[in-house]
């Protein structure tokens, strides 16, 4: 075994059917938070221009009382915050981790 | 008493209390370029909030932010998509550069670059490029200030006296205390101005509408094409998709670009600093609402403002409002105003000192005598950025649009700095001269655009085209010195 979550990796294999690879561990074990944020941005760039907005940027539902396609803009705002918050909850608990580990170690 | 001496005195008292927080926020700095212009790399979360997002909010958002959504409707939505989009990067970009700025003391941006590229030539064109770029905006927010401070008291004072008193404050507090009272100052005027935009975003509607919901069915009535993106452009007809898609693409990938920004990342406490903010700084768009609130409320206001740009003191000065609140809302644009100037005026001065002067003119100079000398700089950008205000009539814009279209091609620069080993000086210089031309061609010459694309998309391709194909086929810069600087970065503290 590459990778030492295996867990990841046997579920990685039933679901996708494809086998762990040391890149693919890597993803997952370090960088699979950060990497979702950045897919999060991506799909934001992808969905406030077009063709992405067309079908959110309509004049009703109003929503909080603005147009929908203003409440779109201000939704993508409040799920960033929640999106960040989870990124930096992670480091702070992987670098503590880390920290722990060393000094065990 | 009449309305313009009430609004004269509240705004006087604003410009006291800013010079007071400014005077006194400096008293702690060291005597050194470190502590003039990083603050000695030791600001908090809160100062860094308002810091980053009160110079986004300049005269241009407090001002022209309601006068987009007021002519352009819907346009004026890609100022929320791509204030959130061109941030999130610098949530992971943002610890790296204050790392190697603590490790190798950097505080501009143009230090980063040449010093991780060894290249004194790329220096001084990032310090000619953010001086061009920095002097027509900071003339254009003392104007801005100006105007105002002429509109509201009924033309009692005219503008030149309102741009020198504000900006007499600020070269009062930028000279004393550098980018502390910068940072205290703009942290002052960012709460200053959320409470000002809330309380006329919230009142305006209600006032003449009812509320925001019922403002919105009155529009959504009369003038549907506003409420929905891409809006109008700037003749009043369909924008289209493609310059309104790139439009946010660029302006994302350039913001923080901005030497006035980019250098607040090495005056950081830390990188936890750096994260917090970025994790916090969206609630800062969410304080923009109010302004189109007040912009949308203006579309069907029975007169209309002598331009776009003054569709709110318009409004205001129409509306039977107490003196006491058109003077807070004097000080509130003159704070929009003041705290994007400030950072401006003090990022241009340490610009030239630190990436050209000392690098071209002077090579042995002290710590000290350079902190004299940007201070020295600084009167003299605020001298001659107050003469254009005054004195020219032109548009300032063409200028600045030109300029910041330059700066934007810094962001592959920055980009291979730190995530491409292979980038060379040479390449890097070609990108840059490359990129900024092909804007600059494509902004004169709109026809040649291909797909009505912004002409910086355009010019960021090329950018890069030239970075890569200029680096690989130039020299490989020295293994150890790339390495160190990248591990630096990338080491956590």
């Amino acid at each position: 075994m590459i990778c030492d979550q295996a867990l990841k990796c046997h579920l990685r294999q039933a679901v996708f059917g494809v086998r762990c690879s040391k890149f693919t561990c890597n993803i997952m074990k370090n960088r699979l938070v950060p990497t979702l944020a950045v897919a999060f941005y991506l799909a934001m760039a992808f969905f406030v221009t077009y063709p992405g907005y067309v079908p959110f940027d309509r004049i009703r539902p109003f929503v909080l009382g603005m147009p929908f396609a203003m409440f779109w803009q201000v939704l993508w705002i409040i799920a960033s915050i929640f999106v960040l918050t989870g990124v930096y909850r992670w480091e702070k608990r992987r670098s503590a981790a880390r920290r722990s580990e060393t000094r065990g170690g | 008493m009449e309305r313009w001496v009430v609004v004269t005195i509240v705004t006087a008292g604003y410009l006291a209390l800013s010079l007071l927080v400014g005077w006194i926020s400096g008293r702690k700095a060291s005597d050194t370029v470190t502590g003039y212009v990083a603050g000695d790399r030791g600001f908090g979360l809160l100062v860094m909030y308002f810091v980053t997002s009160a110079m986004m909010f300049s005269a241009f958002a407090f001002l022209g932010t309601p006068g987009w959504a007021y002519s352009r409707g819907g346009a004026a939505f890609y100022v929320l998509s791509y204030g959130l989009l061109g941030f999130a990067p610098w949530y992971f970009l943002g610890p790296m550069v204050a790392r190697v700025g603590r490790a190798y003391g950097y505080v501009t941006q143009g230090e980063l670059l040449s010093g991780r590229f060894q290249s004194t030539t790329l220096s001084v064109l990032i310090a000619v490029v953010s001086i061009i770029a920095f002097i027509p905006y900071i003339a254009l927010q003392m104007k801005g200030a100006g105007i105002v401070f002429n509109a509201v008291t009924d033309g009692h004072v005219p503008i030149w006296l309102g741009a020198l008193a504000a900006y007499g404050v600020v070269m009062l507090y930028v000279l004393k205390s550098g980018v502390l009272g910068v940072g205290w100052t703009n942290t002052f005027q960012g709460i200053f101005m959320l409470v000002i935009a809330w309380a006329l975003g919230l009142w305006l509607p209600s006032h003449l509408y009812g509320g925001i919901g019922p403002m919105f069915e009155r529009i959504a009535e009369l003038r549907p094409e506003l409420l929905t993106a891409p809006g109008l452009d700037a003749s009043g007809a369909p924008w289209g998709w493609g310059a309104y898609s790139s439009a946010i693409i660029v302006s994302a990938i350039g913001v923080t670009m901005w030497p006035h920004l980019f250098m607040k990342g090495f005056a950081a406490k830390d990188d936890n600093t750096i994260k917090l903010t970025m994790v916090l700084y969206p609630t800062f768009l969410l304080f923009l609402l109010p302004l189109y609130f007040i912009a949308f409320a203006g579309v069907l206001f029975e007169t209309k403002p002598p331009s776009a740009d003054f569709i709110l003191p318009h409004m205001i000065l129409s509306t039977n409002i107490a003196p006491v609140v058109v003077g807070l809302f004097c000080a509130g644009a003159l704070a929009a105003s003041m705290s994007t100037g400030d950072a401006m005026l003090h990022a241009a001065a340490s610009v030239y000192v630190q990436d050209m002067h000392r690098k071209v003119f002077d090579r042995k100079m002290s710590d000290h005598g350079r902190k004299r000398l940007i201070q020295v700089v600084a009167v003299i950008v605020g001298i001659a950025a107050y003469y254009i205000a005054v004195n020219t009539e032109m548009s300032l814009v063409a200028l600045l649009l030109a300029a910041y279209g330059a700066v934007v091609q810094l962001a592959p620069i920055t980009a291979a700095a730190f995530f491409w080993k292979r980038a060379t000086a040479r390449g890097a210089v070609a990108g840059l001269v490359l990129g900024s031309l092909v804007t600059l061609f494509l902004y004169q010459f709109p026809e040649y655009r291909p797909f009505g694309l912004h002409e910086g998309i355009v010019g960021l391709a090329v950018n890069c085209a030239a970075l890569v194909a200029v680096s690989l086929a130039s020299k490989p810069m020295a293994v150890e010195h790339v390495s160190s600087f990248l591990r630096t970065s990338r080491t956590e503290t």
